[in-house]
């Protein structure tokens, strides 16, 4: 049987000459981005592991030598007595499943009206992403006196109808739901991302089934978003991660206790509060963070398994 | 005779004034400094002030005269003042460490590091303003100073014991301190800080609106009664809306519902700190009292969270505010709100139950240059600048510079609260009371207890569901948090 002398033993030995190129071109191109490296294994990866490591320790930040290893005691504290836990854990979960459907429907309808062909498009295209160049902390401020139920406008022109005049953000019963409606305001991100999505939906797809006669609700839930669904995808999985970092809102509205009656406290101002606030209880911060990290995967491992429902991308 | 006195120089005798005088030189160059230096300061003054001069004619039957009549009032000048002083023996090294720098008190923060600046060039000053110690103490790298008080303790507990540096140091008096300034700051019995200024609960109150309503101030001998009699007639009321309220209470910070609840006779903590006692029956009349001010029929002298506030006690249409905290004194100041203080009327109780709260400076245990931060921590600690800051930023638990304050008479002082003997008497006789010293009472009221009183005060819980509630969830923090309660106790 003959051999193909192109798996020979002898011609799979590289010549040193050509080895000794090869492995000066890889070390030049890690040299290249050492910089980058060396920022990501120092500032990324050993924090990370690091963290991981605390989490099985009782380390707070001042009393550094008294640290212990405590074994799965940060973990099991956290599932069977920790009712602030509990309480941030389901604020997180009631205003991501509230916001995030919230803002990507404000989000499509702007980007359908921003993708008709009006006058002076770019002028309201610039006037609707305009709200999502806020700094967060301004529109908060902007929002706690619109929704202030004493002197807020919105109660004002409430009462003025002789409509009730709801607490907003100083009731428990009203407050998170209050911060969903503010959350809405940052639609713009995901507004153009939807637009570029709507601009690729074929023209053709679409004059074809008005030839056939399908009216333009009909065109668009079958034709456009199918076509978007990609881009629905995308946006909702951004949304579900942002939704559940949510910090600059409830530390300014709800303060360190999520005020009133811990109705705004997230999940992740708890871990920053146990972390930051005396006595500084790293150790269990880094078990919060790490069962934070694992939700998040674990919704959005879930959102992908569903999405091979709903999501049709038009290469397949 | 001129035979006689004319002797000549041996040289031995050469040689041994040589030497007594090179001898002498170097004792004199050796000896302390006794230099004196001549400087001008700049030095806040009051005196009193023509505003406005007006010609008034008097017209009687006989004569007819012009009168100059001036109008005067009393104002803040800046003199200048020239001194003579001793310059400090010369300290040399280098500092670290982070200073406040926020927009009310930023600039006297500044000023008084340049002072300090001038007097001892050699030390070099690296502050980061606004700074977390915290991150450089993780970063290996801790501040020379650290702030902390009785309120947080770790930070305490990472400072330098200061009794062996007092001890050495003789131009140090630490009975220049009032005891009540210095035992909070102590960890199993060494002191740990130097108190900088100090909170105390008083009643403020809005002298314009008590004028206006022709109510009598406060006093130190009021009652709940008189308390709650004065509340309601000056609670103002046009149709179903609020206009005046009679009193301020912070909703959500101990400092206030603490008061209450101890003034009842209640406590957060048993005496060993290992049991919560909020759901006690004292700490539940307290808590009752405190949330009927917000809520209950007649006896509603204040807003409720979802009330309009009016602006709170800064906005000129709140009578008095029960507890509030001297640090904002600065904010009523710039309110232009004409207010003064009085200790805490009697609660249901006794009237000693308000807040004590002291905010120290401390030196880290790891200091390198511990000669240069003494200095400084001495010089923060000075009558000067306890005087010339700490009138402003807060009160001061030295005596002597309170002493000094209360010199002049009520009506000539011209910041308020005028009412300082008030302030120093509350503190110094103890009608404040500190915080429980356990190391998870922050935490655990933050976290697990405030936000109860918030349901209680939205009228979702009675006060015995809350306070039971509560004291439950405070309770299971404080066991799993800190086993042993008695290593948790500083």
């Amino acid at each position: 049987m003959a051999t193909s002398p192109m798996s020979s033993p002898q011609t799979k030995r590289m010549n040193p000459k050509r080895l000794w190129k090869s492995v000066r071109f890889n070390l030049t191109a890690l040299a290249f981005i050492s910089p980058w490296l060396i920022g990501f294994l120092l500032f990324m990866a050993y924090p990370i592991f690091e963290s991981l490591r605390l989490s099985f320790t009782n380390f707070r930040l001042l009393e550094p030598d008294l640290m212990q290893y405590v074994g799965w005691n940060n973990y099991k504290f956290m599932f069977t007595k920790d009712q602030v836990l509990l309480r941030a854990a389901v604020n997180s979960a009631m205003y991501a499943i509230m916001q995030v459907p919230l803002v990507m429907l404000v989000g499509l309808g702007a980007a359908v009206l921003l993708n008709q062909k009006v006058r002076g498009m770019s002028f309201w295209r610039t006037i609707f992403f305009l709200p999502s160049l806020v700094p967060p902390v301004a529109t908060i401020v902007v929002f706690r006196a619109l929704f202030d139920p004493g002197r807020g406008l919105i109660n004002k022109v409430l009462g003025e109808l002789h409509l009730p005049q709801p607490g907003w953000f100083a009731s428990s019963d009203t407050a998170l739901l209050t911060m969903v409606i503010m959350g809405a305001w940052g639609f713009g991100g995901g507004m153009i991302i939807m637009l570029a999505g709507l601009q690729d939906v074929p023209r053709e797809m679409l004059e074809a089934a008005e030839i056939d006669g399908a009216n333009s609700s009909q065109r668009f839930w079958s034709i456009t978003i199918p076509m978007i669904s990609p881009v629905l995808f995308f946006n909702l999985i951004m949304g579900c991660i942002g939704a559940l970092q949510v910090f600059t809102q409830s530390i300014i509205l709800g303060g360190s206790t999520g005020w009133p009656g811990g109705s705004t406290l997230f999940y992740n101002v708890y871990v920053y509060v146990v972390a930051f606030q005396s006595p500084y209880r790293m150790g269990y911060a880094s078990a919060l963070g790490w069962i934070l990290f694992i939700g998040i995967l674990v919704v959005t491992g879930l959102n992908f398994l569903l999405s091979k429902r709903y999501v049709f991308y038009t290469g397949e | 005779m001129s035979q006689e006195t004319k002797r000549t120089l041996s040289r031995r005798d050469f040689l041994r004034f040589a030497g007594l005088a090179t001898g002498a030189a170097a004792l004199a160059a050796c000896a302390p400094q006794v230099i004196k230096e001549t400087q001008v300061i700049k030095e806040t003054q009051v005196v009193e002030k023509t505003v406005k001069e007006t010609q008034v004619v008097k017209e009687t039957q006989v004569v007819k005269e012009t009168q100059l009549v001036k109008e005067t009032q009393l104002v803040e000048v800046e003199v200048e003042k020239i001194i003579t002083a001793t310059p400090p023996p010369p300290v040399k090294g280098s500092l670290m460490f982070t200073w406040p720098n926020d927009a009310v008190n930023g600039p006297i923060y500044e000023a008084m590091w340049k002072d300090f600046q001038s007097l001892y060039p050699d030390i070099q000053l690296d502050i980061v303003w606004n700074g977390d110690q915290n991150k450089l103490i993780a970063a290996g790298t801790p501040p020379a100073f650290m702030h902390g008080g009785d309120v947080w303790p770790k930070e305490l507990k990472v400072s330098l014991d200061l009794d062996p540096l007092i001890a050495a140091d003789p131009s140090f008096d630490l009975t220049k301190f009032d005891p009540h300034g210095i035992e909070p700051l102590k960890i199993d019995g060494k002191l740990k800080a130097l108190p900088q200024y100090f909170n105390i609960s008083l009643l403020y109150y809005n002298k314009k609106l008590f004028d206006e309503a022709q109510v009598a101030y406060p006093t130190p001998s009021w009652s709940k009664d008189d308390f709650m009699n004065a509340a309601r007639t000056l609670t103002k009321k046009d149709g179903d809306k609020y206009v005046q309220w009679g009193a301020e209470v912070s909703h959500g910070w101990w400092g206030t519902w603490l008061t209450f609840v101890r003034q009842a006779g209640g406590e957060w903590m048993d005496v060993k700190n290992c049991k919560v006692t909020l759901n006690t029956p004292e700490a539940i009349e307290g808590m009752k009292y405190f949330i009927g001010l917000c809520t209950v029929g007649d006896d509603k002298v204040s807003w409720l969270p979802t009330e309009d506030s009016l602006g709170g006690f800064q906005g000129g249409k709140v009578a008095m505010s029960y507890g509030s905290h001297t640090g904002l004194w600065n904010t009523y100041r710039s309110a232009n709100i004409d207010f003064d203080v009085e200790v805490l009327p009697m609660g249901i109780k006794q009237q000693a139950g308000g807040e004590q709260a002291l905010d120290g400076k401390s030196i880290h245990k790891d200091t390198k240059d511990l000669e240069a931060a003494w200095t400084a921590l001495k010089f923060f600690s000075g009558y000067d600048a306890q005087y010339k800051y700490y009138a402003n930023v807060g009160p001061t638990a030295r005596t002597d510079v309170q002493q000094e304050l209360t010199k002049t008479a009520k009506e000539n002082r011209l910041r308020n609260p005028k009412n300082l003997e008030a302030v120093f008497s509350a503190f110094n006789q103890g009608f404040g009371m500190g915080l429980p010293r356990h190391l998870g009472f922050v935490e655990a009221t933050q976290n697990t207890v405030q936000p109860v009183i918030d349901l209680i005060l939205e009228g979702k819980k009675t006060v015995e569901e809350g306070l039971g509630e509560a004291n439950q969830a405070a309770q299971d923090f404080m066991d799993a948090t800190y086993p042993d309660c008695g290593a948790s106790t500083y």
